[in-house]
Formats: C-alpha cells, structure tokens, sequence
C-alpha cells in the first residue's frame, strides 16, 4: 500500500553537512599555464602593434596608448598567475547517494546541485591543456535550456572516468526504480582519490 | 509513398517552405537590409539590371521551396515520428511518441480553403529538435494525436472528459489589442531605424520638415488654447490609429480564442485567417507565468503562459506562441482556475495573482546594488568628466543617482515569494508584475548563491533551473535560500511523479 508520511523540514539532509572533495592541485598549474599562455598572446599583439607604431610616422599620434597597454599586459599577467591559487581551492564537488553538489567562487561564492533522477548524460573531456597535466573535466547534462549542466573541470582523469560511470550507473537505477515517497537520508559518498 | 515507408507531404507543402525560406530571410534582417539599399541604389542607376536581380531573387526562392519539398520525408513508425529532410545537409529527426510533449496545428487562409493543416511537434530536449509536418490532413493529425495520448497517461489530477476553460468574445479580443504595446513599439523601431535609409527618405523628411514647419506657423496663428487643443488631437489620432492596427493584430492572432481541457490536455485554438491550435499535455507543464502590464492591471487582467518542457525555437527561428499554451487575457478566476488545473492537489495553499497579499518581501538590501553599480559609480564618474570640461553643469549627472533609487525602490517592491510544500512562486516587475510559478518536483538543479553583499548581512540567491528556463529568487534569508534548496532535492528524489 502507497504510505506518504510528513517529513519535518529540519530532518531533511543539509548541503552544509557534506564533506567537500577538494579539486586536483594540479589544476592550479593548468590554469596558470593556460592563463600565462593567453597572456604572452596578448603581449606578442601589443609588441607587434608597438613596433609597428614606431616605424610609421604617421600613427606616432597614438603612441602614448603603449605604456598604458603595456601596464595592462603585466597586471593581466601577475593575475594570470596569482588568481587561479586563490580560486581553485575554492572550489570543491560532493557526490552524495541522490544528487552531485559543486562549489565555487571567491567573491561570489555557489553551491550547485543536480539530482541524478534529472540527468539526461554525462559526458568527461579535456582540452589539451589539461591532457597535458593528466586532468580531465565531468559535464553532467539535464533538461532543457542551457545553463543547467554541471560542469566540474580539474579533477584527476580516473577520478573524472569513475565519477561518469558513477553518474550514470546512478541515473540508469533511478530509470530502473521508482523513487520512494517517503523520506530517505542522503548519505555522503567518497569517490576521489 | 517509397518502398522503404518514407513518405512526402502533399505538393502544397511548397508555400510552406516557401513562406519558411522569406521568413529565414526576414529574421536575417540586417542582410536583406543591406540587400534592399542595394537594390535601391542599383534601381536608380539600371533598371532592367535591377528587375532581372529581383526576378532571379524570386526564382532562386521557389527553387529553394521546391527542393526543400522534395527533399522532404516523414515516416510514421510503431514508436514515433521519423523526418528527413535537407538538401546538402542531411538531417533525420526521430521523436518517440513517448517524447513529444504536444502536437499544435496551424492552418492559413489557403490551408483552410484546401482543408490542409500544418502539424508542430514539441518535444523535451535540446534546442531546434522541433519537427514541422506541413500540408497534412485532419484525419492525420487526430490518429497522431490518438497515438500520443495512447501512452501511459502523467500522473496528475484532472477532470474527465471536455471541459471549456475560457472563451473569449469581441470585448476581450478588443482589450488585448489595447493592451499590447508592440504596435507602438514597431512604431517607435520604424521612426528610430528610418534615418539608416539615407538619401531614399531624404525627401519625405524635407517634405515633413516642410508640413511641420507650416504647421507651426498655422499654430502660432491660432493662439496657445487651440494649438494645444490641436497638438493633443492630433497626438490623440496618432495614438488612436496605432490602438486600431493592435486590436486588428489582437483580432488576427486570437479571434474566437477557445480554451478546453480535454482529458489530460490543454487545449487552444485562435485566429481569424490563420487559425492555431495548440495542445499541451498538463502533466508536462513545466512553468506557469502570470505577466500583468500597467494597462492590464488598470483592467484587472492578466496574460498566462503555460510552459511545456521544450527547447525553445529551432536555431534561426524567432519563439512564438506554438511551444506554449498562451491565455492571452484572464480574469483573476481565470488565473486561479488555471492554476488549479495545471498543478492539481498541488500547490493549492499559493496564489499566482501578482496583487496577492500572501507574498513575502525579500530584503531591502536588493536596493544597493543596482544603486551602487548603475547609479552611483556612473554619475560620479560622469559627473567628474563633464564637470572638469563644462564647469559645475557636471554636476547635474549626480540626478542619475536619485533615478536609479526610485527604479530600484520600485522594482523592489515588486520583489516578493510564496511557498507551501509543492509550489515556489515568484513576483517580480517594474511598473506592472510577472510571476513565476513551478512545482518542486520539476526542477533540474538547483543552486545557493551569495555575493560579498549578501554574505555580509547574510542573504543568499537561489537559483531553480527547470527544463523551460530558471527562475531566481535574490535577497532572501541565508538560511532560508538553503532550506529550499535542501527541499526542493529533497522532492526532486523523492517524487513519484514525471517531471515530463
């Protein structure tokens, strides 16, 4: 018989009480180097855009933009480096037996939460930036607009290949049974290394 | 019909894709712009040139109309709708009855002459996986109904049978073209974009700058009481005809608007020429959203939108109302009424009328930011700037402050929430309300999240993404954000229910 008993709302399992796993440390020095990467771009433009400016008498006009520039260039860089050690600390992923939760932010600071029984696929890559230091990124996707996936980057390779299957074993058991009604505790579960 | 079960629409279909292909031309507006002042230059210099570029153009349409018919395929299967289509770039879409989350028709003037309707499936995925069936019959489209709704039923409570929901008259259609305020808007759009045509509109301008300036004089002539008289009449006209050409649309898109639910479905149709007829299962209504203008609030009305789980317009493609189910005025029985049906035993502690005065404000503190950010750091820095090149006149930019607070001030009092253990609603607006309804046990995810602000006096912004959109509740209490988000986890496990 179909039994639905009332739950008090201070019963139910808070996203406080979960242990966070903490992101690859490695992840720092990925993004360092991607960022460094981008920046050096972004001096090789001014460079050329400053010599080019010397040479042609006629742009001398715009010449005073050149420190300027070059200033932005150096304060992009030191942050390229310095952002990611304080960011990526920051962030953290909890994989509870109902649902996935990611944190993130410094400043502006979220908990996001993705029930497995919502899940259409998951799915895990890595650009080759991250191939490079042994990381790889885990999408979960769910219904409907963009902006409802959840997207956990840095985590170790096999971490990232054990939580998709974790995932979607997951979400082919929600398929298979029906969710209970009643209330059921939503037990941390530790899957990273 | 093909060996294989592939089969091809009837050869009417060509308007479809004819009237498909102009539209794809007309939403790429920029281009047909460029195209047009083109056109209009090369007009002036050759004209057989340009009415040789103008037949080639239609030509070029109707071949593409012809191609994109014959490439054209549909199968109908034991599981679903299969369409095949595309000329260079092959496209198969394959929607299982058991996906679809509504079938809508929609029959021009030349359609319902030839008895012929064109079918739109919705179904529950990414954006652009709608498929089109153009120039079917009836019968077609009652046996596709009959073998969507042959599927296991949503688990919602629902009256049996045929019930009328809502019928609109002459008065009501008339009220919704006074109300809509995008015949105005066009208007504005057209005087605004009018001096991008350049030289071609030079002369009308002269010819107007010529009337206004006669009609000045002829104003002067006649003292201050009757050229204001005059102005106001003359405004009055403007406005006037502008109001007819709305209540005209208004009687296009929604005459003799009909909505009935029948069985476990909404179901909608309206038009005068082209008549639309929209179903949308209830169980998969995603989203309820109740949007009241200044004007409709004066008339105590509302418009509704029932929102389905799709994935929005196809790429390329504007939204429009056959993906939702769309009440375009309501009384406040309506609304509630409509509400009723759509989350059944549900949510029956909530309201959805934005005037209703259960909602829970949320926090002043939603004042500072837009404050700060868009009024403050602007008109100083403004201020600094003009005040350094024009003297103290600068200083009059610190005005901006004080009308950002009043826009704040307002859009905060407009802020508010109510929950029971189903049902979030959320009130927002700026001079008229729009509220947001969803059921707990349909969300996706859902998220906490604070600002520097927020964490400082220790609120938080929660964030609900449904398959429709996301709606976000800002400036509640910390603890409160969290203990609706623990909640709405909770139900989104723990429901029995289909989310779709």
């Amino acid at each position: 018989m179909f039994v639905n008993p009332e739950i008090p709302i201070d019963a139910l399992p808070s996203a406080d009480a979960v242990e966070w796993h903490p992101l690859d440390p490695r992840f720092v020095r990925c993004r360092q180097a991607r960022n460094i990467v981008r920046t050096l771009i972004l001096f090789a433009i001014v460079g050329i855009a400053h010599a080019v400016v010397a040479n042609v008498p006629k742009l001398g006009d715009i010449g005073w933009l050149f420190p300027w520039l070059w200033a932005l260039a150096v304060v992009r860089f030191a942050w390229a480096v310095f952002w990611p050690v304080v960011d990526i600390p920051r962030r953290g992923y909890a994989v509870r037996d109902k649902d996935i939760l990611y944190k993130a932010g410094v400043f502006w600071r979220s908990v996001t939460a993705v029930p497995y029984n919502r899940v259409q696929h998951a799915e895990t890559g890595n650009a080759p930036m991250e191939r490079r230091f042994g990381l790889a990124r885990l999408t979960v996707f769910t219904a409907g607009t963009t902006g409802g996936d959840l997207r956990i980057e840095g985590l170790d390779e096999t971490t990232a290949e054990r939580l998709r299957v974790f995932v979607v074993g997951k979400v082919r058991g929600e398929d298979s049974e029906a969710p209970a009604a009643d209330a059921e505790e939503t037990a941390g579960v530790g899957l990273s290394a | 019909m093909q060996a294989d079960g592939w089969l091809r629409t009837t050869p009417l279909a060509v308007f479809f894709f004819l009237g498909r292909t102009v539209k794809g031309l007309v939403s790429n507006f920029a281009n047909v712009a460029a195209s047009a002042a083109g056109l209009l230059i090369l007009i002036k210099q050759h004209v057989l040139i340009a009415a040789a570029g103008v037949g080639v153009g239609l030509v070029a349409l109707v071949a593409v109309a012809l191609l994109r018919y014959w490439f054209f395929q549909y199968r109908v299967d034991e599981d679903g709708v299969l369409i095949r289509q595309g000329l260079l770039k092959k496209t198969q879409l394959d929607m299982r009855f058991d996906r679809i989350q509504g079938i809508s028709t929609e029959q021009s003037l030349l359609y319902r002459l030839l008895g012929l309707v064109t079918v739109r499936f919705t179904t529950a995925g990414a954006a652009g996986d709608e498929g089109r069936l153009p120039a079917v019959t009836p019968e077609f489209v009652a046996r596709l109904r009959q073998r969507v709704d042959a599927k296991p039923a949503p688990q919602v409570e629902s009256s049996a049978g045929e019930t009328e929901v809502l019928k609109l008259g002459g008065g009501d259609v008339t009220r919704i073209g006074l109300t809509d305020p995008r015949v105005l808007q066009f208007a504005l759009l057209g005087t605004a974009l009018m001096p991008a045509f350049g030289n071609v509109f030079e002369e009308a301008f002269e010819r107007a700058a010529d009337l206004a300036t006669r009609s000045l004089a002829v104003l002067a002539d006649l003292g201050p009481l009757r050229a204001t008289l005059t102005v106001v009449t003359l405004f009055g006209a403007i406005m006037l005809v502008l109001l007819l050409g709305s209540v005209v649309v208004a009687f296009l898109r929604y005459h003799d608007y009909e909505l009935r639910q029948e069985g476990t479905a909404f179901r909608a149709s309206s038009g005068l020429l082209t008549r639309k007829d929209v179903t949308v299962e209830v169980g998969k209504v995603q989203q309820l959203s109740v949007r009241q203008g200044l004007v409709m609030g004066w008339m105590q009305r509302h418009r509704i939108q029932a929102l389905p789980a799709s994935g929005g317009p196809a790429v390329g493609e504007m939204p429009d109302d056959a993906q939702k189910l769309v009440v375009p005025i309501a009384g406040a029985r309506t609304v509630e009424n409509l509400r009723e049906r759509v989350f059944g035993s549900e949510g029956r502690r909530v309201s959805v009328l934005p005037r209703d005065n259960r909602f829970a404000p949320v926090s002043p503190y939603a004042v500072w930011p837009p404050v700060l950010w868009v009024g403050v750091a602007p008109a100083v820095v403004a201020s600094a700037v003009i005040t350094t090149m024009l003297g103290s006149t600068g200083l009059a930019c610190l005005g901006w402050i004080l009308v950002v607070a009043i826009v704040a001030c307002q859009r905060w009092r407009r802020r508010g929430y109510l929950h029971d253990d189903d049902v979030l609603v959320c009130r927002s607006g700026f001079l008229g309300y729009r509220v947001e309804a969803l059921l707990f046990r349909k969300v996706q995810q859902v998220s906490v999240s604070q600002s520097p602000l927020q964490r400082r006096r220790d609120l938080a912004a929660l964030h609900v993404h449904l398959a429709t959109g996301s709606v976000t509740l800002a400036y509640i209490e910390h603890a409160t954000a969290k203990r609706l988000c623990d909640y709405i986890l909770y139900k989104a496990a723990s429901s029995r229910l289909a989310w779709h």
